[in-house]
């Protein structure tokens, strides 16, 4: 693939054995991957409602409500994808 | 066309009610609502949910109120009491909300499995009589046998697969698909009655036939696939209404989404389990829950009128047909044509007519023709040439004739009268006035008028009658109710044609028609942007059927009909068109009825739920509800039992009534909009009262 050989030629090799530990995570265990990415993306939203909020909010309820916030989009890109390919589901 | 062999009970029945053409299947149903009720927690599975959109978006709501139950605090500080009991109240609701929409969906689905059991009962692994090239009889299983095999069946067995007769004739018990015990009379050589069923029994005699599918392949697998739903896709109305469902979803999803902020502004924080809440109350989670039993249970009722559908699409597609093409003989009329009567003209004798008749019908193996047979020998005639030098011509849509060419070189030649008129003329003859008027005699009786000649001379005219089915007129008038045009068509003359037109009340007819015109008239009609049905049984019908918007060949018919049609008629009735167009309409104005139901729904569900978030403004307190907790469970509560209450309906259909589309859509507006919008006031209202006297908020 050109794209893989370009980051092959780019990046060293042990990030290149990184990236595809990770493409052979995504295929054989996909969700574990998936949950482990959206935890990594709650690391910059949660401090920036903790921030938003002030003192008012906890650390663990702004984690909280980050995450309520990555499943309310999550819903919204489910609910697009069936508007936009019902004969999926 | 029914044989005149056929038994009486076996006719075309007369003047019975819809409901009674109905085939219930002997279908084991004890035990279904526990199987569906255990089936309902098993579809909680994300994998099933997921296919939902709406439902999932309550899955979804659950899980996060089962977690703010554990920690009502999960997502910051809530004002109020007891919030572990009213989280752990509100997901309790939201599950059941949950398994009662899998259950409405596996009672569904529990109904088709046992029917599908029951026909799979009548597909015993059987032994069939192989008939080897060399003549010989070998004993195989009926796994065994492929398209194209030879298999003799004889009195007692059970026919082992879908075939065609090639030789004997005999009679069959179709009861075990169509639930008629009277016996229907195989024989080859015809469009008719030339099929047929694995699983049906042989009374007498034997039958020669020719496989016509593999294992798995017949017609009874098919309706076993059908009814039982597994590998059921989505129709196109259904779609639609999963893109409108899903659109909506997302819309209440985004402004239930925007209403902490402004709770914020107004200093009256909502909770979350209150935005899960309005959420849920908001989204058509009726229709949401309902939608897929809604579109099994139709497939169900397509099979309980012994219709096998080869999809959902084609049952849909049935509701929205605006032309109905239908053959006269057989679907209009009774179509048991048998000769009356033989007119003598250009000076011939009674008894001349009658013996030409003979030697014109003596290879004839159709119903017709054997009447004719009957009624010569009736008058005295008799076969007085060598049969096994004589030549038959049998009957063909191009010449409309059919005949005998006897040893001595003599044509004898009946059929349409132009069509004779045309054989004479070319062999040098004339005829006089009294052929003309005695066509137009016996059409304007409504009769079928066939033409006798023997070389260039013409014997007379056989009355060939036939019978408008009783009913069939009422029948028509419920369709042109409904919008639907009726267009009949027939091979016989305009005369003729227009009497039985004017006395069945179809819309239009198409006399002298040939099957290109069959093709023609589809086309012309699906050019304007209509959608046609149309029913056949022969091969000249295939690309008809093909072509048409919904075919439905007769059971009884080819196989090429079959094949080419996209529903096939166990019972082998043309007028069944008119039921499964009922059904479909059935269909979508169920689907129509509950979806505006679950949206009025949504007028109290909001005046419940508004009040409870923002407590200070009292006056939209319109129901006078107890508390702004009393307020969100008697919502939900109401949003979960309205479910199971609907399911009745759901499965068994909004009843068919046969108005136009205005009056169906002022009818159903009043009953589920107006009933939608003003019956969830007073169910909330009452489960507010029950909730507050039993301490629960």
């Amino acid at each position: 693939m050109k794209r893989n050989d370009l980051l092959n030629d780019v990046l060293p090799r042990d990030f290149q054995e990184i990236i595809e530990l990770a493409q052979m995570l995504w295929r054989r265990h996909p969700i574990p991957v998936q949950l482990f990415l959206v935890m990594c993306f709650n690391l910059i939203i949660a401090p920036a409602v903790y921030a938003a909020a002030g003192e008012d909010l906890t650390k663990k309820a702004a984690w909280g409500l980050s995450l309520l916030g990555l499943v309310i989009i999550g819903l919204a890109i489910y609910l697009f994808v069936v508007i936009f390919q019902p004969e999926r589901f | 066309m029914a044989s005149s062999n056929t038994p009486d009970s076996k006719k075309p029945r007369r003047g019975i009610s819809r409901e009674s053409r109905r085939h219930t299947p002997k279908a084991n149903t004890k035990g279904l609502y526990q199987r569906a009720f255990k089936q309902a927690f098993v579809k909680l599975d994300p994998r099933v949910m997921l296919k939902n959109p709406v439902m999932f978006v309550v899955w979804v709501g659950t899980i996060v109120t089962a977690l703010l139950t554990i920690d009502p605090n999960l997502f910051g500080p809530v004002p109020g009491k007891n919030q572990v009991v009213f989280n752990g109240l509100v997901t309790f609701i939201l599950f059941f909300t949950l398994v009662f929409a899998n259950f409405a969906e596996a009672v569904a689905e529990g109904r088709g499995k046992a029917q599908a059991d029951a026909l799979r009962s009548t597909k015993a692994d059987t032994t069939a009589r192989k008939l080897l090239p060399d003549g010989s009889l070998q004993d195989v299983s009926s796994t065994s046998l492929r398209r194209g095999d030879q298999i003799k069946v004889i009195a007692g067995d059970i026919i082992p697969a879908d075939g065609e007769v090639i030789a004997g004739v005999a009679s069959v018990d179709e009861s075990a698909i169509t639930g008629e015990s009277a016996p229907v009379l195989k024989e080859p050589g015809s469009d008719i009655a030339s099929s047929v069923t694995g699983g049906t029994r042989i009374l007498s005699d034997e039958l020669t036939l020719r496989v016509m599918a593999d294992p798995g392949k017949g017609f009874l697998d098919r309706m076993i696939a059908l009814v039982e739903g597994a590998e059921r896709t989505k129709t196109p109305n259904e779609i639609a209404l999963t893109v409108l469902l899903a659109v909506l979803t997302l819309v209440f999803l985004i402004v239930v989404s925007t209403i902490p902020p402004i709770g914020n502004y107004v200093k009256t924080p909502v909770g979350v389990v209150t935005l899960i809440s309005l959420l849920v109350a908001l989204i058509p989670t009726t229709i949401g829950g309902l939608l897929s039993a809604i579109g099994i249970a139709g497939m169900d009722r397509v099979a309980q009128f012994n219709v096998v559908a080869t999809s959902g699409r084609a049952v849909e597609a049935c509701g929205d047909v605006n032309t109905l093409i239908l053959d006269k003989t057989g679907t209009i009329t009774l179509g048991n044509r048998l000769a009356e009567e033989f007119i003598p003209v250009n000076g011939h004798s009674l008894e001349d007519v009658a013996h030409i008749a003979l030697a014109a019908s003596v290879f004839d193996e159709t119903p017709e023709g054997k009447s004719i047979v009957r009624l010569s020998e009736k008058l005295g005639a008799t076969v007085n040439f060598d049969r096994t030098n004589a030549v038959g011509l049998d009957f063909s849509a191009k010449t409309r004739m059919s005949g005998t060419d006897l040893p001595d070189g003599t044509e004898v030649r009946k059929g349409a009268v132009d069509a004779v008129k045309g054989f004479v003329r070319s062999r040098g003859g004339n005829f006089g006035p009294d052929l003309d008027s005695a066509y137009e005699r016996v059409s304007r009786l409504g009769g079928t008028p066939l033409a006798v000649c023997q070389g260039n001379d013409t014997y007379g005219i056989i009355y060939l009658k036939d019978i408008i089915k009783p009913g069939i007129r009422d029948r028509f008038d419920q369709l042109r109710k409904m919008g639907i045009r009726t267009i009949m068509l027939t091979g016989d003359n305009r005369i003729t044609a227009s009497v039985i037109a004017h006395e069945a009340g179809v819309d239009d007819f198409i006399a002298e028609a040939t099957p290109e015109d069959k093709i023609d008239v589809i086309r012309k009609q699906q050019a304007e942007g209509k959608l046609v049905a149309m029913t056949g049984d022969g091969t000249n019908d295939a690309p008809a059927l093909a072509q048409a918007n919904v075919g439905l060949a007769m059971n009884s018919g080819t196989q090429a009909a079959k094949e080419a049609a996209n529903m096939v008629d166990l019972d082998s009735d043309p007028t069944k068109l008119i039921d499964l167009v009922t059904i479909g309409k059935q269909l979508l104005i169920t689907r129509g009825a509950l979806t505006t139901f679950s949206l009025a729904n949504d007028i109290a569900k909001y005046f419940a739920i508004i009040p409870a978030m923002f407590a200070p403004v009292g006056a939209l307190n319109v129901m006078g509800l107890a508390s702004g907790q009393s307020a969100v469970l008697s919502a939900l509560v109401y949003n979960a039992l309205i479910i199971p209450a609907l399911i009745p309906l759901a499965l068994t259909g909004v009843k068919f009534r046969p108005l136009s589309a205005n009056q169906l859509l002022q009818r159903n507006i009043l009953i589920y909009g107006l009933g939608g919008a003003i019956a969830p006031f007073v169910a909330i209202k009452i489960i507010d009262v029950l909730i507050t006297a039993v301490g629960l908020a």
